[in-house]
């Protein structure tokens, strides 16, 4: 029986650990946060209901803080999750694959690069991928949907009324909206209850938007599976042959470091984790790092850029009625001029707008707060959920300050450059054109600098086929060190589009897993 | 005409100090304006809400709002998080010895069983201002700026996320299950 270490209990880790095990290795998953109850109904009462986050179910400041650098104004430190389940503990369940031209933006469009894989080669997996979260979609009414071998595992969520109303106005004018695949239940499902629209998706009470703890439950009712959480893994060791041969893991609680020894060490954990723990594991035959002979970790840092603002209306919409979204359109995810500026997907967050929330709870009296809150009745946020491409202002390396055990803290540097400027301009314009055509009353939208990532982290530890241009090969095998991969979204080459990463991520780890598999059997 | 007291005298001194060190504080500078605006709850024990306490922050939602509310959502809420949430069962006892001191100076037996006029008034003490006496009270007042911040405006905050929904119609809020039929129609009764 083979050793596995795994780093991270996200999406990616805890599918891998299911699957290792499955096949009989004895897989330990190390995780940085600590315990989260799954279901993740606690959480969903404390927050959703109770208006609490506790810190116990996050980790300490002096353990998880990034220096930050340039123009992205928001923390993340915030916004990297670490608990056990990662940052899929807390996500919309967006699943969009990737069309088969965004594989291949320098061949097609002129910038960035292409992968050195195909979305034929992916699909399958894409797939499997669908089937392990549960994804509930259709492509009938989704003209861009790319090719697909299989039918989604469940039915759609079907447009609500508000989502109706907006598409039937701007299918006059043009423009098309459909549905939203989403790894949320429309009914019950491999052991998952069927949503039943507690409103507040991105904490689901009973499981029905996918969390991987449900995986990471069953990889260790396998009995081959372990779980440590609370534990920084500080380096990864080599052996005098360059071999990856161990953790150095460090319990939160106390103690001294420790070493794991595995025959395989996978490092899932996510783009900023995955990358530092490379250039943490300098030693004397990898000075810069493992798989950083090349200079790549760190380096190709991209994150999608979501550009919202709120539509207002005249008219009674009713939005907010369903947690899960329904209505998006990917008509701008390929639009003429691709190449000069990146495309965009165009998305209906049903959930309310918080402005309204904190406007009403800073009311004087119930009328004021009555008058404050109404217009959410009239209003729909939308948002621009934009591609971006990897530049010299954008990644992350080793800086200045330490954590809690002397290991340098991580800095992050992101700034604009003309392509996202001018992907902005577009963004601008299809939102006006959607205005327009919806009938809204008025809107506003925010600035360049004001935006948001959905923690969509990519390309710290890009993939190539020749170990000069990246970090891992295509199945995630870090160039250079044997024994080494690491998987996740850290491995994509650009953004992948404007399409969300997720189901791409494990997509490519599931398939993944298989060579894992044959690596550790051919011994 | 207005009297600059010197106590706000040294209120606006403090204010002006402080804005000057909050200019070149840089990156931190949102962090100390949030410690101003809204003093977190100190840190102290859980534990069961007494009953008087429970009845006190039920009056002032009827107060601040109306008696339609539901007062099960408002009773649970304020229930639960001091029996969960570090420091916030001692800052709920403090409001309401705080309140039911302030309706005895009014002439009432206690803030539960005052007029609606009193306690109201009690209140208005303790409404969302302007920030920037959010600013001096952040250094003067503390306590009374942490009962606005933290229980007045939970409860216009809670409001937000439940009743406020049902009077505007809406079936339900978020945090109910509220199902999945009928949501290609607006709601019953309503276009």
């Amino acid at each position: 029986m083979s050793r596995v270490a795994i780093v991270g209990s996200g999406t990616m880790g805890s599918n891998l650990a299911l699957d290792l095990a499955r096949l009989g290795h004895d897989v330990t998953v190390f995780e940085k946060g600590p315990e989260y109850p799954y279901p993740h109904e606690p959480a969903f009462l404390a927050e959703g209901r109770y208006h609490y986050e506790n810190p116990e179910w996050g980790v300490a400041r002096d353990l998880r803080h990034y220096r930050m650098t340039g123009q992205y104004a928001r923390d993340l430190s915030e916004e990297a999750v670490m608990r056990v389940g990662g940052a899929g503990t807390r996500w919309t369940g967006l699943t969009m694959r990737m069309r088969a031209h965004d594989f291949h933006t320098r061949t097609v469009f002129g910038y960035g690069l292409d992968w050195p894989i195909e979305y034929a080669e992916l699909e399958p997996w894409y797939c499997e991928a669908e089937a392990r979260m549960g994804v509930s979609g259709t492509d009938d009414d989704n003209p861009w949907a790319p090719p697909r071998s299989k039918p989604y595992p469940l039915p759609p969520f079907e447009l609500t009324w508000d989502d109706h109303l907006l598409a039937e106005r701007l299918e006059k004018r043009g423009i098309h909206v459909h549905t939203t695949p989403q790894a949320r239940t429309r009914h019950a499902y491999d052991g998952r209850s069927g949503c039943q629209n507690f409103g507040m998706c991105e904490i689901c009470p009973v499981g029905a938007r996918y969390s991987p703890n449900v995986h990471l439950q069953r990889a260790l009712e396998t009995g081959h599976c372990r779980l440590r959480s609370g534990v920084s893994v500080r380096r990864v060791a080599t052996d005098a042959s360059g071999r990856a041969r161990a953790l150095v893991v460090r319990d939160h609680r106390g103690g001294r470091d420790e070493e794991f020894g595995a025959d395989l060490i996978v490092i899932a954990a996510a783009s900023f984790e995955s990358a530092r723990l490379l250039l943490l594991s300098r030693d004397a035959r990898h000075p810069d790092g493992l798989g950083n002979h090349a200079g790549h970790v760190g380096r190709h840092l991209v994150f999608h850029h979501i550009w919202s603002g709120h539509m207002h209306y005249r008219e009674t919409l009713w939005p907010g009625r369903l947690g899960p979204w329904t209505g998006q359109s990917e008509q701008f995810c390929n639009p003429p001029g691709r190449g000069r500026f990146g495309g965009l997907k165009v998305e209906f967050p049903s959930s309310p707008s918080p402005s309204h929330i904190d406007d009403a709870a800073g009311a004087h009296t119930l009328e004021e707060a009555m008058a404050k809150f109404e217009p959410i009745r009239r209003c729909r946020r939308v948002a621009l959920h934009a591609e971006s491409t990897p530049s010299d202002g954008k990644w992350v390396r080793l800086g200045a300050g330490e954590d809690r055990f002397g290991d340098p803290r991580l800095e992050i540097h992101y700034d604009l450059d003309d392509f996202d400027q001018r992907t902005y301009d577009f963004s601008r314009d299809v939102y006006q054109r959607f205005a327009e055509a919806s009938g809204a009353e008025f809107w506003e939208y925010r600035d360049l600098t004001d935006f948001g990532t959905f923690a969509h982290f990519m390309g710290t530890c890009r993939m190539s086929v020749k170990p000069a241009d990246g970090v891992v090969d295509p199945f995630g095998r870090v160039h250079g060190v044997q024994g080494l991969y690491a998987v996740g979204l850290s491995n994509f080459v650009g953004s992948g589009g404007a399409l969300n990463p997720t189901l791409t991520g494990l997509a490519l780890t599931l398939r993944s897993a298989g060579r894992m598999h044959e690596e550790l059997t051919r011994g | 005409m207005s009297v600059l007291t010197r106590r706000r005298f040294l209120a606006l001194v403090g204010v002006v100090v402080l804005g000057a060190a909050v200019a070149v504080a840089g990156r931190r500078r949102r962090r100390l304006l949030e410690w101003l605006a809204r003093p977190p709850v100190p840190n102290a024990p859980v534990g069961a809400l007494s009953d008087h306490a429970q009845a006190t922050l039920l009056a002032a939602a009827h107060a601040l709002l109306d008696e339609r509310i539901s007062n099960e959502v408002y009773t649970d809420f304020f229930t639960w998080r001091a029996a969960h949430v570090p420091g916030f069962h001692a800052l709920y006892e403090s409001f309401a010895r705080g309140v039911d001191d302030a309706a005895r100076r009014a002439g009432a037996r206690d803030f539960a069983g005052a007029p609606l006029a009193v306690r109201r008034a009690v209140l208005e003490q303790l409404a969302p201002r302007k920030r920037w006496a959010h600013l001096s009270e952040g250094l003067l007042a503390r306590q009374s700026l942490r009962w606005s911040q933290h229980v007045v405006r939970e409860i216009f905050r809670l409001f937000a996320h439940t009743d406020a929904w049902l009077r505007l119609g809406y079936p339900a809020y978020a945090g109910e299950p509220a199902g999945l039929a009928g949501l290609d129609q607006p709601p019953q009764g309503r276009s």
